[in-house]
């Protein structure tokens, strides 16, 4: 695989992954809204 | 030779020299995810050793009436701990251990997409569970509650309350690092040409448990962290003299907990659904089917979660609507069932272990679902809930169903790890054995439970007494069959007759293409997807 290549994937990579772990965290933070506004 | 062969050799001579580094630093700084996948194993195995000792010494206990060796409130510590090692230290890991191994070769790819985090995702859990372990030893002893934390009664486990929900987050966050890692690596890395409905099995059941582990497992951190906030900050969010609700907790644990059970059931369904075919000598029956059954099931398993706290009282409505909806997960669970069966259907079938206990699966999850059934109808449930009955369900699901799945596929793909064949004659003995004790030992805890048994209780009535008696002979049979898994496995890593690339004569996909065992570095570039690798039932035309 070239360099440029293994660039792309890397930094497409490293988006989804942010984008996933930003939802795990906006899980946690949305849900101590919620509840503690229940 | 096929052309993915060719282009996996062609790397292997390039990079003969760089295999893994020795010594220990080896496994500790290393970001293979072989290597990380093996470490998962091991820990995995080590911790059903801890958590059957527990379970060993709820059974001897419970060997007759009345209170014998432990006292009752060691013996409610061994419950919640017996449950919290297995779900997640023993089957999560297990689970993660195999997805690590297999899934960048069966998708082409050349490793997990975030290395690193895999490496820090697995290091997590050894101290997560030594956390966890080590309450055990401090003043009051370990949590007691059960593994379901529900306060009150948590918010009385003393100095291991803290070190219980510090752990817990360290699971959590190692599940959501190892879930994001495996979306990630099956969406941006398959080899071209496989589209998401030509992967395999494994790797969907996979992609579908990791959303529901990125869902899921916040909302558990969240529940423990309102645990500790009530506990040592003041706040009263399970607390009714200050405002709050300790039904609450409930509703929030089993919005986790109940995916939690499919996610330590679906990659037991991507197990079986490739080994069946491969031992059948067919394609996989309905494979569209497969795929859609497995997100139905995942779609389901948020809207079902009350079905755990009917006695809790909600209204007719409430009880009504997740009374049904829970009996619709038998529809696409038995999609699959049937399926299975179907691939079986006329097949050139043979029947080695990972076969047996494949098969075994099919059968003895299929009770377990069944009661699961009888669980979910509401006026059943007042008569069921808290009893044996329940204890005999979740365990004919998790140890015939999740275990006897990751056992299958270490078998399976043993031969592949270390490039010797296993003993066949000893791992059918293992086999046999596992299963025969696993039904002495959960069996009768339907007629215990039936007959009016409660759970987490270290004496009961004496009409009980031999159900209870068979089950605790069962427990320590199956516990000590375990060490042949054991012995099988060490030897194997030791030597044996040398296995194919292929290994099994029926397998197909991309993982049987490169040699046994695999090389340290697969598909450093992505191979050809031959037509004879597709595990698709309508991309192979039958």
């Amino acid at each position: 695989m070239n360099a440029d290549r293994k660039n792309s994937l890397r930094r497409r990579n490293i988006a989804l992954a942010v984008v996933l772990g930003g939802l795990a965290v906006g899980f946690y933070v949305a849900f101590f809204v919620v509840v503690g506004n229940s | 030779m096929s052309n993915a062969h060719a282009a996996h050799d062609g790397h292997h001579d390039d990079h003969e020299h760089h295999g893994p580094p020795p010594g220990l630093m080896r496994w500790i700084k290393t970001t293979n995810h072989k290597d990380l996948g093996t470490l998962y194993l091991w820990f995995s195995f080590t911790m059903f050793m801890i958590g059957g000792m527990m379970a060993l010494v709820i059974r001897a206990e419970l060997f007759q009436p009345g209170l014998q060796l432990v006292d009752p409130g060691f013996f409610n510590q061994m419950t919640t701990m017996h449950a919290l090692v297995m779900i997640f230290g023993g089957v999560m890991p297990g689970f993660v251990g195999l997805a690590n191994w297999m899934i960048p070769m069966m998708i082409g790819a050349s490793d997990l997409a975030l290395p690193r985090i895999n490496n820090w995702g697995f290091w997590l859990l050894p101290f997560a569970f030594l956390l966890l372990l080590s309450t055990l030893l401090v003043p009051g002893g370990g949590p007691a509650a059960g593994w379901t934390m529900y306060p009150p009664l948590v918010l009385q486990s003393a100095d291991a309350l803290p070190m219980l929900i510090f752990a817990v987050h360290l699971m959590g966050i190692s599940s959501i690092t190892g879930a994001i890692n495996i979306v990630v690596t099956i969406l941006n890395m398959r080899t071209p040409g496989m589209t998401l409905l030509k992967m395999p099995l494994f790797v969907w059941t996979w992609l579908i448990t990791a959303y529901l582990l990125i869902a899921v497992m916040p909302v558990l951190a969240g529940a423990v962290t309102m645990l500790l906030t009530d506990s040592f900050f003041g706040t009263t969010f399970f607390n009714a003299a200050g405002g709050g609700d300790p039904v609450m907790f409930q509703h929030i644990f089993w919005f986790f907990g109940h995916p939690e059970v499919y996610i330590m059931i679906l990659p037991a369904f991507g197990i079986v659904s490739m080994i069946v075919p491969t031992f059948a000598r067919k394609h996989l029956f309905g494979y569209d089917s497969m795929v859609y059954a497995v997100a139905s099931i995942a779609f389901l398993s948020f809207i079902v979660w009350a079905h755990h706290m009917f006695t809790v009282g909600m209204p007719v409505a409430g009880e009504l609507f997740f009374m049904f909806a829970t009996m619709l997960i038998a529809v696409p669970t038995g999609v699959k069932v049937f399926n299975w069966v179907a691939t079986m259907w006329k097949g050139s079938m043979t029947f080695e272990t990972p076969m047996l206990f494949a098969i075994a699966f099919i059968f003895l999850f299929t009770i377990g679902g069944f009661s699961g059934l009888m669980l979910a109808i509401v006026p059943a449930d007042f008569q069921y809930h808290d009893t044996y009955f329940v204890v005999a369900h979740f365990h004919y699901v998790l140890v015939p169903g999740a275990v006897f799945s990751i056992m299958a596929g270490v078998y399976y793909w043993l031969p592949k790890w270390t490039g010797h064949m296993y003993n066949e004659r000893v791992g059918q003995l293992h086999f046999w054995l596992t299963t025969i004790f696993v039904n002495v030992t959960f069996f009768p805890q339907h007629f215990s439970g039936l007959a009016g048994m409660p759970r987490r209780i270290p004496d009961y009535a004496v009409q009980f007494t031999e159900f209870n008696m068979i089950s605790s002979v069962g427990a320590f049979g199956f516990g000590f069959s375990q060490l042949i898994l054991l012995y099988v496995v060490v030897s194997c890593i030791r030597g044996g007759k040398p296995a194919t690339s292929r290994v099994w004569e029926g397998a197909r996909g991309l993982e049987w293409t490169v040699a046994s065992p695999a090389p340290y570095h697969t598909f450093e570039t992505p191979p050809d997807l031959p037509d004879e690798e597709i595990t698709s039932a309508q991309e192979a035309h039958v």
